[in-house]
């Protein structure tokens, strides 16, 4: 199974600018140093007919930390383009938390999706909800579009910005 | 990987064959080998599987030890060699195994290490094979390497058809930085 790839698993952002929303939340993955990941289970899956690219299924109790930036969920996917490369799409699904430095995101479903340079956290049980310090946005679905440095909240948008807090820009 | 000709293009079949051939009786003379048939010890053998004109599978083993009742060859030493189409060529090592002659199914125990094409690397304790299903598998630690990646966990499986690698049980990943 082609593995290698992995290596851009949780790359989230695109280079230069455009990841500059995602810098400010404060929960990237440094693609210089190494990533852990802890999970019960990997299965790896060799794409079949043309045009199929390969996927790697991480399940239960998935956590992958580096230094302060740390991802959990019960399932995470990595859908590869046919040719290889780094992954164009990553799912996680259950209970998925992605904690930095100072910011917390927190989804029923978090997706990334490459070509679109869009990362996508939806709720579960609980609203898609992230958090800087005392700073809150919620909605069904918040999506940060990582090329365009934009932030969209879909359905039950809620935003609490707490007075005395360093400028709201904290949120993209 | 198909071992399905394996058995039938071994190189031992001309030895285990005449070991079989008991049971004739000669002018009155009971030349029936006894029950327990001893067993065949051989050195430096091969064991290939051919497809056609195109080898599959080579089998090697500084010493074999084949069990010619129970149709099982005890090998030490062992290398087996094949061609994955788009990997290239995949080597696995191990200081023992059993190969099941009737259902090709083999185990291959102590140190076993491999290697996948140019850059991939595993390594476990026990590693065996189920013919009928297509399917390896290790319930040992096992680690498999490539650049920039490495991973460890209690068990693998592989299910050749489905072309599906599973490693379980505190599964471990390391991705390595580019820095």
């Amino acid at each position: 199974m082609r593995l290698g790839g992995l290596l851009m698993l949780f790359w989230l952002a695109q280079p230069g600018a455009a990841q500059h929303a995602a810098e400010q939340l404060g929960v990237l993955f440094d693609r210089d140093r190494p990533i852990e990941v802890q999970s019960d289970e990997l299965e790896a899956m060799r794409g079949e007919g043309a045009g199929a690219g390969d996927r790697v299924v991480f399940r239960g109790q998935v956590v992958a930390l580096q230094d302060l930036t740390r991802l959990s969920c019960d399932w995470l996917e990595a859908r590869y383009p046919a040719g290889g490369g780094a992954p164009e799409r990553l799912t996680a699904r259950g209970h998925v938390q992605l904690t930095g430095s100072a910011s917390r995101m927190e989804c029923g479903e978090l997706i990334y999706e490459g070509a679109a340079c869009r990362l996508t956290c939806r709720r579960g049980d609980d609203p898609a909800e992230i958090q800087r310090g005392d700073d809150v946005l919620r909605g069904d679905e918040i999506e940060l579009d990582l090329c365009s440095d934009t932030l969209r909240v879909r359905g039950g948008a809620a935003i609490r910005v707490s007075p005395g807090q360093e400028a709201a820009g904290d949120l993209p | 990987m198909s071992w399905g000709s394996l058995s039938r293009s071994v190189l031992l079949a001309g030895l285990i064959a005449p070991l079989l051939a008991c049971g004739a009786e000669i002018a009155g003379l009971d030349t029936r080998l006894p029950t327990e048939t001893p067993p065949a010890l051989l050195e430096n053998v091969v064991f290939e599987a051919w497809s056609g004109s195109a080898r599959e599978v080579e089998v090697r083993a500084r010493r074999a030890r084949v069990e010619t009742a129970e149709r099982v060859a005890h090998l030490e030493g062992v290398r087996i060699e094949f061609r994955d189409a788009e990997r290239g060529l995949v080597e696995i090592r191990a200081q023992r195994g059993s190969l099941d002659l009737e259902a090709d199914d083999f185990v291959l125990e102590g140190r076993v290490e491999g290697r996948i094409g140019a850059d991939e690397r595993f390594e476990t304790s026990e590693l065996r094979y189920d013919a009928a299903q297509e399917r390896a598998w290790t319930d040992q630690p096992v680690r498999v390497t490539r650049p920039s990646l490495r991973l460890r966990g209690d068990g693998l499986e592989i299910d050749v058809p489905a072309r599906r690698l599973t490693i379980r049980g505190n599964v471990r990943t390391t991705l390595e930085g580019q820095g």
